[in-house]
């Protein structure tokens, strides 16, 4: 078999079982109906009644930041989502998913269809909690969807420490609206975005190299994004119904939250990475690139920050997730480019980690829990 | 230069063995305490130990992988769907599919991890500039018993509880005797605790978090 015919049979692979898992999703999309907050954003927050022009939402937002939360980005893409109905939102959300999957094979730096497929994979097998972070409409534009334009960003900023990288064209005016809106994702991602374009900042400016204008755009941006997204009016109106402890109490509350979802909402895909990162520590220091351990940096930092918020539910790991899958997948394409028996294990790899999400999606949809 | 690179070594192969001593200790502590069960620690102590019998590494370190290593994949083993009085009939796809998605964590944990861990070992034989013997043959047996159970498990569903619990104590057999026989070194023993010490995390979260 040449070359070609090889490269023909990865696409057929991949073709076919991005079919056949998307198709899956799909069908569970169809399988979830509008609920519990959906109904209440498909609606002009102001007025009640159904939304059904872009002034709705506008209108919505800013009533909802100064009176329920601040994540005004998220839950105006969630309103126009809902907007469409039943059906389109389900074709949306699968075409979320799979700009999220190009976004975190960009940020993992490889252009393998295999590890496209595993990327898709990966985001069902790993995922902590599935129905309300990629299902659930106002979960999965809280998620789903903002993770893409966060990821987007964190590879904008971690190209600038690859020596090869040209300078994406206009990327000093389009960067301006994409830091605003990776700031003012999550409360834990957004700060993330902003102490990551620190990092690298600082890390340029260390080694003498040249620090791009939109490099400190970023920064700006990511910091007035957060600042406007933590400190929204909405946000003390809705933490009222937020039990107060005593201070040590609330420490060790906090502390228990912190230490029960860093080893069980991101098992195993932390332990991969962590098993990873040993090994380039170790093994392959050759092939260290600051730019990864970054990404695994700024994965545990958006986990950290959230021992700064008095809940943490289940969906909330997706985008610590998708920056660790994004990082396994950096590891697994120079592992895939050096050849011999590594493919093998890439691809028994990928392979049950395709096999589990095909379970997973098969099994909802049988034991459909709404 | 070369006498300071021995004692330098020395050195972090103490380190690790008192690492390893403490973190052991206080796990096992962690554990009686939550459990109050001197039987049930001892019983996870035996079956750690039988690990090491195959790749024939029996050090305090090896001991503490293994040892968290059990202890955190135990939980996955205590069952919540008790397929002696199943809902479902025996003709009913949906008992089957029950017990597959038991089994499934083959495939979301124990051969991504292991195909990880072949990843690195073959990376690592190959600086050295060797090929890699990963020696299939030895878990051939294993594998079979594996599959077995597997298949019992489906055929025999009130049994599928204990052919999970011995699928996964094969499946840590066979990962234990990769990692000791071909991935772990003395230069970096140390440094690879951290993925143990996050297993032990999570023992230590379900242990005490509800």
């Amino acid at each position: 078999m040449n070359k070609n015919e090889k490269k023909i049979g990865i696409y057929i692979v991949t073709g076919v079982g991005l079919l056949l898992l998307l198709g899956l999703q799909f069908m569970l999309h169809r399988a979830t109906p509008f609920m519990k907050d959906d109904f209440w954003y498909s609606t002009n927050l102001v007025t009640g009644k159904k939304v059904s022009s872009p002034l709705d939402i506008l209108q919505s937002q800013i009533w909802h930041y100064f009176n329920w939360g601040g994540r005004v980005f998220n839950h105006a893409v969630l309103q126009a989502v809902l907007a469409t109905g039943e059906f389109w939102a389900d074709v949306l959300n699968v075409m979320a998913t799979i700009l999220l999957g190009i976004v975190i094979c960009v940020l993992g730096k490889t252009k393998n269809p295999l590890l496209f497929l595993g990327a898709e994979a990966m985001l069902v097998s790993f995922n902590a909690s599935i129905h309300f972070s990629m299902y659930w409409e106002a979960g999965s534009a809280n998620y789903l969807y903002s993770s893409s334009w966060v990821l987007f960003y964190a590879f904008v900023i971690l190209r600038s420490l690859d020596d090869d990288a040209k300078k994406l064209k206009g990327i000093s005016l389009w960067i301006l609206p994409l830091a605003l809106a990776a700031g003012w994702s999550n409360e834990n991602m957004g700060p993330s975005c902003f102490l990551l374009t620190v990092f690298v900042i600082l890390f340029l400016w260390l080694k003498k190299r040249k620090i791009d204008l939109f490099l400190v755009e970023g920064a700006v941006l990511t910091l007035v994004g957060s600042a406007a997204l933590i400190l929204a009016p909405g946000n003390f109106v809705r933490n009222q119904f937020n039990e107060d402890l005593p201070f040590l109490a609330m420490i060790k509350s906090r502390l228990m939250q912190f230490i029960f979802t860093s080893s069980n909402y991101l098992f195993p895909v932390f332990l991969l990475s962590l098993i990873l990162l040993i090994a380039e520590l170790t093994l392959f220091r050759e092939e260290l690139q600051i730019r990864n351990v970054a990404l695994f940096a700024f994965a545990c930092v958006a986990q950290g920050g959230m021992i700064l918020s008095p809940t943490y539910p289940q969906r909330a790991s997706f985008g610590i997730m998708c920056a660790l899958i994004a990082y396994i997948l950096a590891f697994l394409e120079r592992r895939l480019k050096k050849g011999g028996p590594g493919r093998v294990f890439c691809l028994i790899l990928i392979g049950s980690v395709y096999l589990h999400a095909i379970t997973v999606v098969m099994t909802d949809l049988v034991f459909t829990p709404f | 230069m070369e006498q300071f690179m021995k004692e330098k070594s020395k050195l972090f192969s103490v380190m690790t063995i008192a690492v390893s001593i403490f973190l052991t200790v206080v796990l096992a502590m962690l554990f009686l305490y939550a459990q109050r069960s001197i039987s049930k620690l001892a019983c996870v102590a035996v079956f750690a130990a039988c690990t090491l019998i195959l790749p024939r590494k029996f050090s305090v370190p090896a001991f503490f992988r293994s040892f968290s290593l059990l202890l955190a994949v135990l939980p996955a083993v205590s069952l919540s769907v008790d397929f002696g009085s199943n809902p479902f009939g025996f003709t009913d796809y949906r008992l089957y599919l029950q017990i597959w998605i038991l089994f499934s964590d083959l495939l979301r944990v124990y051969l991504p991890v292991f195909a990880i861990l072949a990843l690195i070992a073959y990376a690592k034989a190959s600086k050295a500039g060797q090929g890699l013997q990963l020696g299939w043959k030895r878990y051939l047996p294993l594998i079979a018993a594996m599959a077995v159970l597997f298949l019992v498990a489906m055929a025999m569903a009130p049994l599928a509880m204990i052919c999970h619990c011995l699928f996964v104590y094969f499946a840590v057999l066979i990962l234990v005797d990769f990692y000791e026989s071909h991935v772990i070194s003395k230069e970096y023993e140390i440094l690879s605790l951290l993925p143990f010490c996050y297993l032990a995390m999570t023992v230590v979260s379900r242990l005490f978090v509800k």
